[in-house]
């Protein structure tokens, strides 16, 4: 990054072609479509090389680039937000993956579909990112307490809707 | 998929075993977006961290611009005794200034002196005027 710092757009090739997978697993996990994936990849990207000069290499690099990838992904969530005249809000279709729609099979779309976006996200940084509480407040702009204490209640939360889910399965099959 | 036991630990294996992989470069994302990159230069690419040593010196000057300014701040509010005040022995009431400056018929020696205090307290009121409003003002 001191290089790039100091105005070497071609290392910042190597920097990119790390963060590609990271960031295109970040922006799908939390629920942006494939299409504006691109779109948010070139800006985090564009904004980490103008940001170079400012990072500290003392600090670990990944959770410094998730950080800006979550703040572009939050100003284009802002920006797409839709907004519907109450009267007609009974008609608007759920725009939700069909995936998140139904149980899945898989254990973080089973998370997606149950929890809030905001507790969502927080798993996915603790137990996709493999990021540190410390390194979530930073990113959220949280205490690393309250991040401990948010993480605890999505545990909760998810534990149970689980439980829930594994009764109804047997229930369902004692029935047949 | 099994969810029996649920304990903490569980459920954390569960979510970091069952997180999807990375997938692969794509090189024409990473190609378009240093495309973008070209002609523009970082903010703050000449910026230097400071030494060490000048950080210290920096502290230690600050320290003593804090402890200076601690100083000079005492120093101005700590009471001083008050400096060319007038001595003043007795002063008259004001209500009687009227009978001492209509007695014309007092003899000369007298008259001189009365019209001495006088003036002595029209000066002595025009200070206590001005110096009570230094204190209001």
């Amino acid at each position: 990054m001191r290089i790039v710092a100091e105005g070497d757009a071609n290392a910042f090739r190597v920097i990119a072609e790390a963060l590609d997978p990271r960031l295109a697993r970040f922006f799908s996990q939390l629920g942006v479509p494939e299409a504006d994936r691109d779109d948010l990849f070139q800006e985090t990207c564009l904004r980490l090389y103008r940001a170079a000069g400012a990072y500290d290499p003392q600090r670990p690099f990944l959770p410094w680039a998730l950080t800006v990838a979550r703040r572009v992904m939050l100003n284009w969530h802002r920006a797409r937000k839709p907004t519907v005249p109450l009267e007609e809000a009974d008609d608007v279709p759920d725009r939700r993956p069909a995936q998140d729609r139904c149980a899945e099979a898989d254990l973080w779309g089973f998370a997606r579909a149950r929890l809030s976006p905001g507790d969502y996200e927080l798993l996915w940084l603790r137990y996709g990112e493999e990021l540190e509480p410390a390194e979530i407040a930073a990113m959220t702009r949280r205490t690393s307490v309250h991040v401990r204490v948010l993480l605890y209640r999505a545990r909760a939360t998810l534990a149970r809707a689980l439980e829930r889910d594994e009764a109804a399965h047997n229930g369902n099959r004692g029935d047949t | 998929m099994r969810r029996n036991h649920l304990s903490p630990d569980t459920l954390e294996n569960a979510l970091r075993q069952s997180a999807p992989a990375l997938g692969h470069v794509d090189a024409t994302r990473v190609g378009r977006a240093c495309g973008r990159l070209a002609g523009l230069r970082p903010h703050g690419a000449t910026r230097q961290q400071p030494h060490p040593v000048a950080k210290s010196f920096l502290r230690i000057a600050a320290g003593l611009i804090v402890a200076g300014s601690a100083l000079l701040l005492l120093k101005s509010t700590a009471p001083r005794p008050s400096g060319e005040m007038p001595h003043l022995v007795s002063v008259p009431y004001f209500s009687e200034l009227g009978t001492w400056a209509g007695t014309p018929t007092a003899p000369d020696a007298l008259a001189n002196e009365s019209a001495n205090l006088v003036s002595d307290l029209a000066t002595l009121t025009a200070v206590l005027n001005e110096r009570s409003l230094c204190i209001l003002f």
